[in-house]
């Protein structure tokens, strides 16, 4: 994720979730998106078999 | 000196009127007032409470009656726990108005009804997102065993109170490292039961997916005594084998310091272990962790984070607010992988018992400190104190930290056992302290 397209999808959450940026407080959130979407990555680079799901299971 | 002693000899001596206590409680208060005001453990002091419950064990005890495995023994919890009267607060400036708990947390009204004096709430790092305790509120929690530096988060007062010798046994909550960290940082003992073992109401929480309470204490059968009493469903029974143990490496191992290291392979050495074995992708759980984290803990916040964001601790409001934002496919993707990594650390134990794993990559930096050196790169400190912790609570299993405290620093090596299988890492926890490969002194202080 480049630079321009982290600022663009984080003022479009911010929007569309309701939890607005502050001006004071942007540059420190974006650098822990940018900590986040690091993590995010490894674990989206990641092929996870099909059938695995998220979902617990309730066994008897 | 008393406060030296452990929970089980203190509650005995109780017991057989050999002291009562009430003067095991002003002993505790007098040295919580010597030193406290050096190491910030406690947000909130009940004295008052404390002598009053000490009075109903000594009335107790004077009647013959049974008081409890816990009798008079003086102890403290994270303040993230309802404490009847004060406003449960977790570490925030948000919460400090709210109103006051009506009653305990279920698993402090055990201890209580064991016998213990609760002297008061702990100090820990804001909504128990960090593992430094350097609470903007509330101050930083110092190491008992060298005050230039920070005790451990997020239950850092709990860690710091017992390893100083003010309480003899404390509470406190891991999400991705909570206890294990600062009792090892702290040189104490601690416990994170299996994931949904202990009952967490009347807890504030942080992540629900991960979020588990458990005891510091400064020995091995001090954990098993407070964990007999706060959980049901693992009752006494025979004590378990030890069993194979391995260590884990790759990831366990990449970024540690030989110091670390070197207490991991005592710890080893006094198991029997000699097999290494890879829990796979552990980096990725430890990344799928971290995203899940800021976004529960966001997501819970998110309307403090709306209306009052400038009355946060600024070390966690980025955080929160960037967690919150995340898409969801990164968080079904990383939950997703928690079923996968959950399978994988299955398969390990089919042919292990206990696996080996250092608490933190090095041992308590200094407060203030923001990065530390790992593999001769500077790497930011806060996000990367819990590497090694934050895989293993992502799949709930049980782990005992223990305190090799041979060097300058305590060093914390994680016995990690199979979901459902405290009693066998607390078995092997009581036998290295049995043969003095770990233990927990109290700090020397004053």
């Amino acid at each position: 994720m480049s630079e321009d397209e982290m600022t663009a999808y984080l003022n479009a959450a911010s929007a569309v979730l309701g939890l607005p940026i502050r001006a004071e407080h942007r540059r420190e959130v974006f650098a822990a998106f940018a900590v986040l979407a690091e993590q995010a990555r490894l674990v989206a680079e990641f092929a996870l078999p099909e059938e695995i799901e998220a979902a617990p299971r309730f066994l008897p | 000196m008393l406060w030296e002693l452990s929970a089980g000899e203190l509650a005995r001596m109780v017991r057989d009127k050999e002291i009562s206590a009430a003067e095991l409680v002003r002993a505790h208060l007098a040295r919580v007032e010597a030193f406290d005001p050096l190491l910030n453990c406690f947000t909130d002091r009940l004295f008052e409470r404390a002598r009053r419950e000490a009075e109903i064990v000594d009335a107790r005890v004077a009647a013959g009656e049974d008081v409890g495995a816990l009798a008079g023994v003086p102890i403290a919890v994270k303040n993230l726990f309802d404490v009847e009267g004060i406003a449960t607060r977790a570490g925030s400036k948000i919460f400090r108005d709210a109103p006051p708990a009506r009653a305990d947390a279920p698993v402090l009204a055990r201890l209580v009804e064991a016998g213990a004096a609760c002297l008061g709430a702990l100090n820990m790092d804001e909504f128990a997102y960090g593992f430094v305790t350097e609470n903007e509120h509330d101050g930083v929690t110092r190491n008992p065993h060298d005050v230039s530096r920070v005790a451990g988060g997020s239950s850092g007062g709990s860690a710091a109170a017992v390893a100083a010798g003010l309480v003899a046994v404390s509470l406190g909550s891991d999400t991705n490292g909570s206890i294990r960290l600062p009792a090892g940082l702290s040189g104490v003992f601690g416990l994170k039961p299996t994931y949904g073992r202990v009952d967490r109401a009347g807890t504030f929480p942080f992540v629900d997916s991960f979020d588990h309470l458990g005891p510091f204490a400064r020995s091995a059968e001090d954990l098993r005594l407070v964990y007999d009493l706060i959980q049901d469903s693992d009752p006494p029974g025979e004590v378990p084998e030890i069993g194979r143990v391995a260590i884990l490496n790759d990831w366990f191992e990449e970024n540690a310091e030989p110091e670390i290291l070197a207490a991991v392979a005592d710890v080893a050495k006094g198991l029997g272990a000699q097999e290494r074995v890879s829990l796979p992708e552990a980096r990725r759980a430890r990344a799928a962790a971290f995203c899940i984290t800021a976004f529960e803990g966001g997501q819970l916040h998110k309307q403090n984070l709306v209306d009052r964001p400038g009355d946060f601790d600024p070390a966690t409001r980025p955080r929160l607010i960037a967690g919150a934002l995340q898409p969801g496919e990164t968080i079904l993707r990383a939950q997703r992988f928690r079923a996968w990594f959950r399978e994988q650390a299955k398969q390990v134990f089919d042919r292990f018992d206990l696996l080996l794993a250092p608490a933190t990559p090095c041992t308590a930096p200094l407060v203030g400190q923001t990065t530390m050196r790992v593999n001769g790169k500077d790497v930011a400190l806060r996000p990367n104190l819990g590497i090694y912790t934050q895989p293993i609570s992502f799949i709930g299993l049980p782990v005992v930290c223990v305190p090799v405290t041979t060097g300058v620093l305590p060093r914390g090596v994680q016995i990690i056992a199979a979901a459902g299988q405290e009693r066998r890492a607390l078995a092997a926890a009581a036998a290295l302290e049995r043969d003095g490969v770990v233990r927990a002194p109290v700090a020397r202080l004053g």
